[in-house]
C-alpha cells in the first residue's frame, strides 16, 4: 500500500511541478531545501527530490563537477540524505530510483573524487542493478578500491563472481581491494580463485588473502591457512596468519563443520606449548571449549595444572559458561589436587 | 521491583562462588602464593602507547607502569613524547612492530576512533594486554570483532573511561556507586528513565561539528596521512580533518556523542543492569546530517525491552527534569530526591558488588576490570546506535542478541563498514 502511495505522490508531484518549472528550476528549487532542519522537512525534501524522477536525480548529482563549494555542500545534503532516506522498508521504488539515477550520472561526472561520492551512495543503496556500473571501475587505481567494497557490501553472488572475475590480470594493489571485499562478502565460490594468492610475497596482499579465505570458511582452505599460521610459529606477525586461522576454524564451526574444526582445534592446542605461544593455546582452548560445550570440563580442569596464569584464568573464565549443579562437582573433586595459588583462583 | 537482569546475574555468581566457598571454608588457601606468569606487585608494568597526540601524551605517567615504546604517525607527536618520556623510549610509524616488542605488557590504544578496533585486536592476538581510549569502536560490528578478539586470546582489556567506579559523576556530584545502590534496591520502582542534559551537568559538546566546505591542502611533511586515514576511504587532506578536531566527521567519530556518549552512559547502562544486553530501540530529532561532517541533534532516546529509558537532551529545554526517575520516585544531582528520608532508608539495604577498578592488579592477577571489552562494548552500541540514526535521519530498531537493527537494510549496513585494505578486523 505505501508502495503504491509512494508512485502516486511521485507523480503527482512530477505532473504538477512540470507544468510550472523546467527541470533545472526544480533541482535548484529542491537543493535550495537542504539540509532539512527535522524529519518531517526531510520527508518533503526527499519527496521533492523523487519527483524529479530517475533522470532529475542524474541531473542534479552530475551538478557535483563543476559546482561552487556552496552548491556543493546542497547536492552533498541531497545525494547523502535521499541515500540514507530510501534504504528503509518499503522505499524499494525510490531506491532503485536512486540506483539507477546514480548509475547515469557517475558516467557524467568526471571528477574522481565526486565519482567516489557516487560510488560510495552505491554502496548504501545499491543491489545487483549496479553491479555491471560499479564492475567498471575495477580497474581505475583511484576508483578500484570504492568500487570494490561497495560491491562487497552489495554482497549478491553476482557482486561476488564480479570481483572474482576482476582479480584476472589486475595490479597488487587493486587485488588487496578486491581481495578484501570477497572476504567481506565472505562469497564462497572465490575461495579457489583466492587461494594461490595467500602465498603472495606482497605481504598487504597475503594478509588481505588470508583474512578473506578466513572469513569464507570453506574446507578447502584449511591447508593453506594453517600453512601459513604455522610459518610464523602461530604467534602475530603483519599478515595476521595465526589470525586468519583461528578466524576459519570459528567459521567452519559457524559453517556446521564441527568435526574439522574440533581436530584442528585439538592439533593447535598441541601444538602452541611454549610461553610466547599462549594467546594462541587459549584461543585454541577456546575453539575446543565452544565446539565441546559441557564436555570440555575434564580439558579445561587438566588446563588449571598449567603454570601459566593467564592460560589457567582463561580456562576458568571459559568453563563459568557451562557450570551448573553437576559440573560444579569435578571442580569440587579437583581442588584437593590443585596448587594452593589454583585453589584461590577456582574460589576467587 | 529490582531489576530482573541485576537479579539474574548476582544469583548465577552467588551460586558459583557460595557452593566453591563451603568447599573452602574446610582449605587453608595463602592467596599470595603466586604461580609461573604472575608479575610481583612490586614489578611495574611496561606500555606501549599507539597514539601519543594530546590524549596518548596525557597518559603517559600511570601508577604501576612505564613507557617504553611510542607509535604515531606523525613525526611531530613522536618528538613531543619522547621530549617528556626520554630518549630510551622505542618509537615507531607502525604499531604492527610496537605490538610484537616482547618487552611490552600493556599497549594504550590513544589514536582517533577509526583505529581503535584495529590496533587493540591486533594487539590482543599478539598477546598484549589492552588499554582502549573511548569510544570503544567506530561500528558495532567492530565492536563485535574486538570482543571476539580479546576473549579469545585470554586478555585483559580496559575501556578508559571511569565513572562506573570512581570520581564524581559529572553535574550529579556524588560517584555512581550511591546511584547504583539506590536503583539496585528498587526504592525508585521499575522501570527508570533517565536523563543526561546540561541541567544535570552533562555537556554534549557540540562544538565537535565538521565543516562542509573543506578544500584540499598539502599534507603536512611530519604526517603519513594515508597511514592517519588507515582503514577510512580515502578524502583530501585538510588539516581539519585530523588532530584536534577529526571528531566531526563520520569517518572517524561521532561529534560530542562520540567522545562524551560512552563517558556519560556507560555507568548509567551499569546502574541499570544493562551490561549484557542493548536498547530495543533508538529514537531521534535532529537537523539532518552531512555524509561527511557531523552535526548537532536535538534529542535521542533509546529504550530498553523493559521499558527502562534513556533520554540524551541536546537542547535543555526542561529545566526541572529529573536525573532518574521511576514509578515511585526521582532523583536529582547532589543526591536530592522526592522521595523521603532516602539516605536513611537507603542504609538498610546491602552496597552493589565490589568492582575490580585497579587495572595493573588486575593485569597482574588476571581479573576481569570493572570496565571491559563486553560491557564496554554494550555501552559502546549505544553511542552506535545513535549515531547510525543519527546519519540515517530516522529512528530505529535493534535485535540485542544479534546485534542487528531490525526490518532496514541501510541502517545494518552501517554495522559493518567496509575497511581500505590491507586493514581488516
Amino acid at each position: 500500500m505505501k508502495k503504491i502511495s509512494n508512485i502516486l505522490i511521485v507523480l503527482f508531484l512530477s505532473s504538477h511541478l512540470s507544468t510550472a518549472q523546467t527541470t533545472e528550476e526544480r533541482i535548484t528549487s529542491v537543493l535550495q531545501q537542504f539540509p532539512a532542519q527535522n524529519a518531517k522537512q526531510l520527508q518533503k525534501n526527499i519527496e521533492g527530490m523523487a519527483a524529479l524522477g530517475q533522470s532529475g536525480i542524474a541531473q542534479l548529482a552530475t551538478l557535483l563537477d563543476n559546482a561552487t563549494q556552496e552548491q556543493l555542500t546542497q547536492i552533498q545534503y541531497a545525494v547523502g540524505g535521499f541515500s540514507y532516506f530510501v534504504t528503509q522498508n518499503n522505499k524499494e521504488d525510490w531506491r532503485k530510483i536512486a540506483a539507477q539515477a546514480y548509475t547515469e550520472a557517475l558516467q557524467k561526472v568526471m571528477n574522481k573524487e565526486q565519482k567516489a561520492f557516487l560510488i560510495f551512495q552505491l554502496q548504501q543503496v545499491g543491489k545487483d542493478e549496479v553491479v555491471g556500473t560499479l564492475s567498471t571501475f575495477l580497474a581505475d587505481e583511484k576508483l578500484s578500491g570504492p568500487a570494490a567494497r561497495a560491491l562487497g557490501k552489495i554482497g549478491t553472488p553476482l557482486a561476488g563472481k564480479t570481483l572474482t572475475q576482476a582479480l584476472y590480470g589486475a595490479s597488487e594493489t587493486r587485488k588487496i581491494a578486491l581481495v578484501e571485499a570477497l572476504g567481506d562478502a565472505r562469497f564462497a565460490e572465490a575461495a579457489s580463485a583466492l587461494e594461490p594468492l595467500a602465498t603472495s610475497p606482497h605481504i598487504d596482499l597475503r594478509k588481505v588473502t588470508l583474512y578473506a579465505l578466513a572469513n569464507i570458511g570453506v574446507p578447502s582452505s584449511e591447508k593453506i591457512l594453517l600453512s601459513a599460521a604455522t610459518k610464523v610459529a602461530y604467534n602475530y606477525d603483519q599478515a595476521n596468519a595465526t589470525a586468519s586461522y583461528l578466524i576459519f576454524l570459528n567459521r567452519l564451526i559457524e559453517n556446521g563443520h564441527k568435526i574439522l574444526a574440533l581436530k584442528a582445534a585439538d592439533a593447535l592446542h598441541k601444538s602452541t606449548p611454549s610461553t610466547q605461544q599462549i594467546p594462541t593455546h587459549i584461543a585454541a582452548l577456546k575453539l575446543l571449549t565452544d565446539i565441546q560445550a559441557g564436555a570440555s570440563m575434564p580439558i579445561l580442569l587438566k588446563a588449571m595444572e598449567s603454570s601459566e596464569v593467564s592460560y589457567r584464568a582463561a580456562a576458568l573464565k571459559f568453563a563459568q559458561k557451562y557450570i551448573n549443579p553437576t559440573t560444579i562437582n569435578l571442580w569440587i573433586k579437583a581442588l584437593p589436587k590443585a596448587k594452593p595459588e589454583v585453589q584461590a583462583e577456582i574460589i576467587e | 521491583m529490582m531489576n530482573k537482569n541485576i537479579a539474574a546475574t548476582t544469583s548465577r555468581r552467588k551460586f558459583i562462588k557460595g557452593t566453591l566457598a563451603t568447599f573452602a571454608a574446610f582449605s587453608i588457601v595463602p592467596r599470595h602464593v603466586l604461580g609461573k606468569g604472575f608479575l610481583a606487585p612490586s614489578d611495574q608494568l611496561t606500555k606501549g602507547i599507539v597514539g601519543v597526540g594530546g590524549m596518548g601524551r596525557g597518559h603517559i605517567p600511570y601508577a604501576g607502569t612505564r613507557v617504553v615504546a611510542i607509535c604515531d604517525v606523525d613525526t611531530r607527536h613522536l618528538k613531543l613524547a619522547m621530549d617528556e618520556i626520554g630518549k630510551d623510549v622505542k618509537t615507531f610509524a607502525d604499531y604492527r612492530e610496537l605490538i610484537q616488542l616482547p618487552e611490552v605488557d600493556i599497549v594504550h590504544v590513544a589514536t582517533p576512533p577509526h583505529w581503535h578496533g584495529i590496533i587493540a585486536a591486533d594487539a590482543a592476538r599478539a598477546g598484549k594486554d589492552v588499554w582502549c581510549e573511548k569510544p570503544m569502536t567506530r561500528t558495532i560490528g567492530e565492536g563485535k570483532r574486538l570482543v571476539e578478539a580479546v576473549q579469545q586470546h585470554g586478555r585483559i582489556f580496559r575501556l578508559n573511561t571511569w565513572f562506573r567506579f570512581e570520581s564524581n559523576f559529572y553535574g550529579m556530584r556524588t560517584t555512581v556507586k550511591p546511584i547504583k545502590k539506590l536503583v539496585e534496591s528498587g526504592l525508585l520502582g521499575w522501570p527508570l528513565k533517565v536523563t543526561v542534559s546540561r541541567h544535570t551537568g552533562f555537556d554534549w559538546k557540540f562544538y565537535w561539528v565538521g565543516k562542509t566546505d573543506l578544500t584540499p591542502e598539502p599534507v603536512p611533511a611530519e604526517l603519513d596521512y594515508d597511514r592517519w586515514l588507515g582503514p577510512a576511504q580515502y578524502k583530501p587532506y585538510n588539516a581539519h580533518r585530523v588532530h584536534g578536531t577529526f571528531r566531526g566527521y563520520w569517518d572517524y567519530d561521532g561529534g560530542g556523542l562520540g567522545d562524551m556518549g560512552q563517558h556519560y552512559l556507560d555507568p548509567i547502562q551499569y546502574f541499570l543492569g544493562k551490561d549484557d544486553t542493548s536498547p530495543i530501540s533508538v529514537e531521534i530529532d535532529a537537523p539532518q546530517q552531512h555524509p561527511d561532517a557531523v552535526g548537532t541533534w536535538r534529542r535521542i532516546e533509546y529504550t530498553y525491552a523493559d521499558g527502562c529509558k534513556i533520554i540524551l537532551d541536546g537542547e535543555g529545554k526542561d529545566e526541572n527534569a529529573p536525573y532518574s526517575e521511576g514509578p515511585n520516585g526521582k532523583l536529582y544531582p547532589n543526591f536530592r530526591s522526592d522521595i523521603p528520608r532516602l539516605t536513611i532508608k537507603l542504609a538498610a539495604f546491602p552496597d552493589s558488588e565490589p568492582q575490580v577498578t585497579d587495572f595493573v592488579e588486575a593485569v597482574k592477577k588476571r581479573q576481569k576490570f570493572a570496565l571491559n571489552e563486553e560491557n564496554g562494548h554494550r555501552s559502546c552500541t549505544i553511542v552506535n546506535m545513535g549515531l547510525a540514526a543519527l546519519r540515517l535521519g530516522r529512528s530505529l530498531k535493534f535485535d540485542p542478541v544479534k546485534q542487528l537493527f531490525l526490518d532496514d537494510e541501510g541502517a545494518n549496513r552501517l554495522i559493518d563498514q567496509p575497511m581500505r585494505g590491507p586493514w581488516t578486523m
